[in-house]
């Protein structure tokens, strides 16, 4: 085992050097991603409590609450299989069955054209004109799921573990920690993972992106001591290319699989287990010995990122008849639009 | 005849520099979402208010920035009372008006207890950029419009909007791109087609009786 972790070591250093040395014409200035182009053309001031008149043509933005909350999709992280709705927002688990004979496995949503809308397509007022001469259609599955007795046994497995241990946890982790502490330890996490998103914008052929993301690790590792701030972002404006080996895969035109729901480690796909299986070798963390520390601080990152989560497993669970059904719909819908991007 | 053609370029300047968002309807839909977020706002920072009568004045900006007629309508889809879509052997699940009109009451109390409980009082410095309102184009003879946010700089979330004649009211909002009212509609698209109405309508009602018992032990 040990062997294979040296040659597995050695493999990862020459790929990674090699990989430096492509994208090295990459990491110049004018490679760097300046902003979030097309992000806000406009910016407008919203007032704050004073009850200040709204400006526009400013590029200041101030704190204000959102006329909705934010929710967002899963994305899957870590081992606490825990449906991640964003920052709101996007991963997770489990859930408890509906009511028999009323939302069963084949009640499942339509395409995914139907959930992710453009611009202006607006399908509700459609309605009328496209369906007048329509039968009533069966809810079609985004993806096959032939496992969902497996899947919605495994669902209920995770569902326990948010609630009995890793909820608890990350309540009581966030009560005695500071917010600036719990921020170092995830900008920390997310620079270690910068071989999985950097080799999967190279292999995807993003190259102004694995540019990116090679000078966010330089920067972040030495400026931002070990990767705890992110001054690459703050005053150099790189963002991180959110690329995985799954998506890779994707873009490959490689299709999902059936879906599969795995024990602690949440949602996921047959082509997202075999990438995930991938990005373990590009983890920093799986060549760390002993064992028990790599195990420690996986760990840590896992409650550390639940942290900022809590609630909106809760939300999902709360909002929808069958949250196994919604959180599949979630993810598939989110990763297809990760593969897109 | 030089300046015939000058004078047409200016015309011509001048129209399609007219941006959506400068026109009367553009400035109305800035002003509304801009007022809500703003009421939104100063109810949420309020120190002395309990959380129960935040939640109660948030409501009331709620109901009156969406259009929860509209959503329930879109919700239903083709089962809605409003639609004329045939349903063949699904004719039994249209919701009569009666019926229509109780599941819009429960499904926005529904809609109140999940959103509002997402409000985090005690942490409300949410950077917002808002975007002019730009003006999509009529569906039915319905004005519509839409508002991009984008939250912290990194979750876009749009308002987007309809005017049947009189105020500009919000009928679906979309996270990331995903379409809150389609995630419902699929949903109870899935339901419909195996029960009929009034077995949605109760399961609604249980879900938000299990919230609100739910609450009141927390």
């Amino acid at each position: 085992m040990n062997q294979l972790r040296k040659k597995a070591k050695h493999l990862t250093a020459v790929v990674v050097f090699a990989l430096w040395l492509v994208t090295g014409c990459a990491h110049g200035k004018n490679s760097a991603v300046k902003g979030e182009p097309g992000l806000v053309s406009e910016r407008v001031k919203v007032e704050n409590t004073s009850g200040k008149e709204v400006k526009k043509d400013t590029s200041v933005t101030v704190p204000v609450v959102p006329v909705a909350p934010v929710v967002k999709a899963p994305k899957v992280r870590g081992a606490e299989g825990v449906v991640d709705t964003g920052g709101a927002s996007k991963d997770l688990a489990a859930l408890s069955r509906p009511a028999e004979g009323i939302v069963t496995e084949e009640d499942i949503p339509e395409s995914p054209e139907d959930i992710i809308v453009g611009d202006d397509v607006d399908e509700f007022f459609d309605e009328g004109e496209v369906q007048k001469e329509l039968p009533v259609t069966a809810v079609e599955a985004l993806v096959p799921d032939p496992l969902i007795k497996f899947n919605r046994a495994m669902f209920e497995v995770n569902d326990r573990l948010y609630f009995w241990c890793l909820k608890p946890v990350a309540k009581g982790y966030k009560k005695v920690t500071p917010a600036f502490f719990r921020k170092g330890v995830m900008n920390f996490f997310y620079n270690l993972g910068t071989p999985v998103r950097l080799v999967g914008s190279i292999l995807q052929g993003k190259y102004k992106g694995a540019g990116s993301e090679l000078g966010r690790f330089v920067v972040n590792t030495t400026v931002g001591v070990g990767g705890v701030w992110d001054p690459a972002d703050r005053f150099f404006g790189l963002k991180p290319s959110e690329e995985d080996f799954g998506q890779t895969l994707g873009a490959y035109n490689i299709d999902n699989g059936c879906y599969i729901v795995w024990p602690f480690l949440g949602p996921s796909t047959l082509r997202d287990t075999v990438g995930k299986a991938g990005d373990v070798f590009l983890n920093p963390l799986f060549y760390l010995t002993p064992n028990e520390l790599a195990w420690g601080l996986s760990g840590l990152d896992v409650v550390n990122e639940t942290s900022y989560r809590i609630g909106d497993y809760e939300t999902i669970k709360s909002t929808y008849m069958d949250p196994y059904v919604m959180i599949r719909d979630l993810y598939i819908t989110h990763r297809k639009k990760k593969i897109a991007e | 005849m030089k300046r015939i053609i000058f004078l047409l370029g200016v015309v011509i300047c001048i129209t399609f520099t007219a941006v959506p968002s400068f026109s009367d309807d553009g400035a109305d839909v800035d002003s509304l979402i801009k007022t809500s977020m703003n009421d939104v706002l100063g109810i949420a920072r309020k120190p002395s208010m309990a959380n129960e009568d935040k939640r109660k004045e948030l409501w009331k900006i709620v109901q009156k920035t969406f259009d929860f007629a509209k959503i329930t309508e879109f919700t239903l889809g083709q089962f809605s009372y409003n639609s004329t879509s045939a349903l063949g052997e699904y004719s039994d699940r249209r919701f009569t008006k009666a019926e229509q009109e109780e599941f819009r009451e429960v499904f926005t109390r529904h809609l109140s207890n999940t959103y509002l409980d997402r409000m985090d009082f005690k942490n409300v410095d949410v950077i917002i950029d808002l975007k002019p309102a730009e003006i999509l184009e009529a569906k039915k003879g319905i004005k519509r419009a839409q508002v991009k946010t984008m939250i912290n700089k990194k979750t876009p979330i749009d308002y987007i909007l309809l005017n049947e004649g009189k105020d500009w009211k919000i009928y679906d909002v979309k996270v990331e791109g995903r379409s809150l009212v389609s995630a419902f509609r699929t949903e109870y698209k899935a339901i419909l087609l195996k029960n009929k109405p009034k077995v949605l309508t109760q399961m609604l009602k249980d879900k938000v009786k299990e919230h609100e018992s739910a609450k009141k032990k927390s």
